[in-house]
């Protein structure tokens, strides 16, 4: 029985291997870690434990440094970072654990945790977090951490979603900026405006089946500004088709079939592969971002930009945990690390690319900034996504719907039905 | 046992074996190595895909309940089967057309002299050699809607009313993605179509020239009888690669918008790595194979022909 598994789990690696190296997943060698400064490993430490990680490659330039901190607290243990792009992030995770080659420590979007944790391929931190304060976390992702009242996931990064506006675009059409109380009809309104067709266009938003999480950013504080959301209170059924969510459905797929305030490509964009770049060349005045889109801006000093709450000042929880993965070889080790890394002194010097997760790591420069602490504020209004098991699979299935409505091809209505009958048929398989 | 009986016992099968292997052992311990890792390679993920579409997989422990042909039935009821299979179709029947218009045309013109044509023969093949990846991103750039080459040259031509959504609307989608792939591909088609027209003897057309015919008649007549064999090959081997082409369509347009350019490949990708439905993916998996297998045979009729010199 035992080696019937192990052979089932030498197919799934090999298929992987093959699927990956096929859809040019795997880490490449320009988001893999230079081993000559990023893995500690040396000649004369070769019989210390090494502790792996997995991160998401944005954090390339900043492995080193967190290698060196490590190392400093650390002298006897080899860390070894890896880090992988977004697209087909959480494909290449459960495929590795289900080959049993996991790191020790892996990090996720709290997007991808039921679709782990639902399968249970990932320890409890639960009894780990006990002196840590979960007031000091942001709620929404602390929040997220958890399935079925245990926690997966020890959080480490925390965005809140707010809106960046190009004041340039709204001096030159005479359009005063946004208001702190707006709501999505005031920004359909500005974003009419503001829009040249062919040109310039009002708002972006994305669709692109390629990166999930970004339609979610753009689609989700719509649903919930209209007061709808994808399921009940106790997630045990689909709410998506309730009238609050087709008026979102159709108000949010109307910015591009009806009013045409969002650029052309929006059925095959990504917010930061293809609206960031229309963001800062002045062609999209206004669009959903965090940390790396304040961090863009700021690359760029000709451009002239401010940040607004999202309409309605709802946004999505963006957070990215630590796990600990079932077959990771030192997992108490993996632990360590984690645990270390969200000291707050380490989370607010190594996480230059990611907003922290603990207020009190933000009390040092670049966090204590002033448009930092406007991105610090947001937090009370972020909300986060449902965390039920197999919801990559419905997220998946809403993002085929919207965009069928996007191109004509459904109503909202019918398209909200389809969404419906797919989550609850996923639900039940739960 | 007399001279016949014992004649008769040299030419068994089992005799015959025995002694060719005891002559050939040494060759076959040499590729033992190679057989052994084709085996682990490429055997046994096709015996365990069969294996996976046949049983009902539980994950992550791997607890498999047999359930015969339920994985197929659900698989084929599902709503979209149709559209994908009819994508697939439309995607091979396309991608073949375009990449033996331009693999003709490339090798056409390099098999006559032309001024820089060993320059130009290598820029012909920068496409195949360049990883999909790249290529697939590069085209990206140019078919975006907004700021892609193709429409900001329509537009700056006064063209402009031609310009299109190409990756993000259902009716150009897929065939946006085909041009991509035809680009990519048609070097392979070219070398092969190029070695075969280097191949045909001149006297045949210095005949057909005395006898009359012009360059029309010539290649009706002369180049594409002698190329039948070569073509009937190459158009085997590129149903069996478009069958189950990914990477291009997965980059450009993710099957999207709304299923529009979801392939069978793509649609394998998605159940397996995205549902983590194995059993679905290996029976539709299978079926491909199946499919597949079916040009295979053909594709070793057809090679044997082409050796033996009857097609």
């Amino acid at each position: 029985m035992r080696s019937r598994k192990w052979f089932n789990r030498l197919g799934i690696t090999i298929l992987t291997g093959m699927m990956l190296v096929a859809s040019g997943c795997g880490s490449s060698p320009v988001n893999q870690t230079d081993p000559g400064t990023a893995n500690t490993s040396s000649p004369s430490s070769k019989d210390n434990p090494t502790v792996t990680v997995w991160m998401g490659s944005w954090w390339q330039d900043q492995v080193p440094k967190i290698v060196e901190a490590y190392k400093k607290d650390h002298p006897n243990v080899n860390l070894k970072i890896e880090t992988m792009p977004i697209n087909g992030y959480l494909d290449k995770a459960i495929s590795t654990e289900l080959g049993g080659n996991s790191p020790d420590v892996l990090a996720i979007d709290t997007l991808f945790l039921a679709a782990m944790a639902g399968k249970e391929m990932l320890e409890p931190w639960d009894d780990y977090v006990k002196d840590l304060d979960p007031h000091d976390f942001t709620k929404a992702i602390w929040d997220a951490s958890f399935m079925n009242g245990k926690m997966y996931g020890l959080p480490y990064r925390g965005e809140s979603n707010v809106f960046f506006y190009n004041k340039t675009l709204f001096d030159e059409a005479g359009v005063p900026y946004p208001k702190e109380d707006w709501t999505q009809e005031d920004m359909l309104e500005i974003a009419k405006k503001l829009t040249i067709p062919g040109k310039q266009y009002g708002v972006g938003i994305a669709a692109a089946t390629s990166d999930p999480a970004n339609v979610m950013t753009s689609f989700a504080p719509v649903l919930w500004s209209f007061n709808g959301d994808f399921f009940n209170k106790d997630n045990t059924e689909a709410a998506i088709n309730n009238p609050e969510g087709v008026k979102a459905i159709q108000f949010w797929t109307e910015l591009y079939t009806k009013y045409k305030v969002v650029p052309e490509g929006s059925t095959n964009f990504a917010l930061t592969k293809d609206v960031q770049p229309l963001f800062v060349s002045n062609k999209v005045a206004m669009m959903p971002g965090s940390t790396s889109m304040l961090k863009l801006v700021q690359q760029h000093p000709e451009m002239n930009w401010g940040m607004q709450y999202a309409p309605d000042k709802f946004g999505r929880a963006g957070g990215w945990i630590w796990t600990i993965p079932k077959s990771a070889k030192n997992k108490e080790a993996g632990r360590e690390f984690a645990l270390w890394f969200v000291q707050p002194e380490n989370l607010g010097a190594l996480s230059s690319v990611t907003f922290p997760v603990r207020k009190s790591a933000t009390n040092m420069a670049p966090w204590d900034s002033q448009d930092m602490q406007f991105l610090q504020s947001a937090s009370q209004y972020q909300r986060s996504l449902p965390i039920v098991q197999n919801w990559s699979e419905m997220q998946a299935g809403i993002i085929n719907e919207l965009q069928k409505v996007l191109t004509g091809g459904k109503s909202p209505q019918d398209a909200a039905d389809t969404m419906a009958k797919q989550m609850n048929e996923l639900l039940k398989k739960q | 046992m007399n001279t016949l009986q014992r004649e008769l016992h040299k030419k068994t099968p089992v005799i015959r074996f025995q002694r060719s292997f005891r002559k050939n052992m040494s060759a076959y311990l040499l590729i033992l190595p190679c057989v052994l890792l084709l085996a682990l390679m490429m055997v046994y993920p096709v015996f365990q895909t069969i294996r996976f579409s046949l049983f009902d997989v539980k994950l992550p422990s791997f607890d498999m309940q047999f359930s015969g042909l339920s994985n197929f039935a659900r698989i084929f009821s599902k709503d979209e089967i149709a559209t994908v299979f009819s994508n697939t179709f439309v995607w091979i029947i396309g991608s073949i057309i375009l990449k033996f218009i331009l693999g003709f045309w490339a090798a056409i013109i390099f098999n006559t002299k032309v001024k820089g044509g060993v320059f130009l023969r290598i820029l012909c093949l920068l496409p195949w050699t360049m990883p999909s990846i790249a290529s697939s991103n590069l085209w990206r750039w140019i078919l975006q809607s907004d700021t892609g080459l193709l429409n900001e040259f329509l537009r700056s031509y006064g063209m402009g009313a031609l310009a299109r959504n190409w990756l993000g609307d259902p009716q150009t989608a897929i065939y946006a993605v085909m041009v991509a792939n035809a680009w990519a591909g048609f070097p392979f088609v070219m070398l092969m179509i190029l070695a075969a027209m280097q191949g045909i003897p001149k006297e045949l057309y210095e005949a057909g020239e005395i006898d009359g015919a012009g360059p029309v008649q010539l290649f009706l007549n002369i180049t594409l009888p002698i190329l039948k064999p070569i073509i009937i090959v190459v158009l085997l081997l590129q149903i069996i690669s478009n069958m189950n082409s990914f990477d291009m369509l997965y980059v450009l347009t993710g099957g999207g918008p709304g299923g529009a350019s979801e392939t069978l490949g793509l649609f394998i990708y998605r159940l397996g790595f995205t549902n983590f439905d194995f059993g679905g993916a290996s029976a539709i998996s299978i079926a491909l194979l199946v499919i597949a297998f079916g040009f295979f045979i053909f594709y070793s009729l057809m090679n044997n022909k082409v050796k033996r010199g009857e097609a």
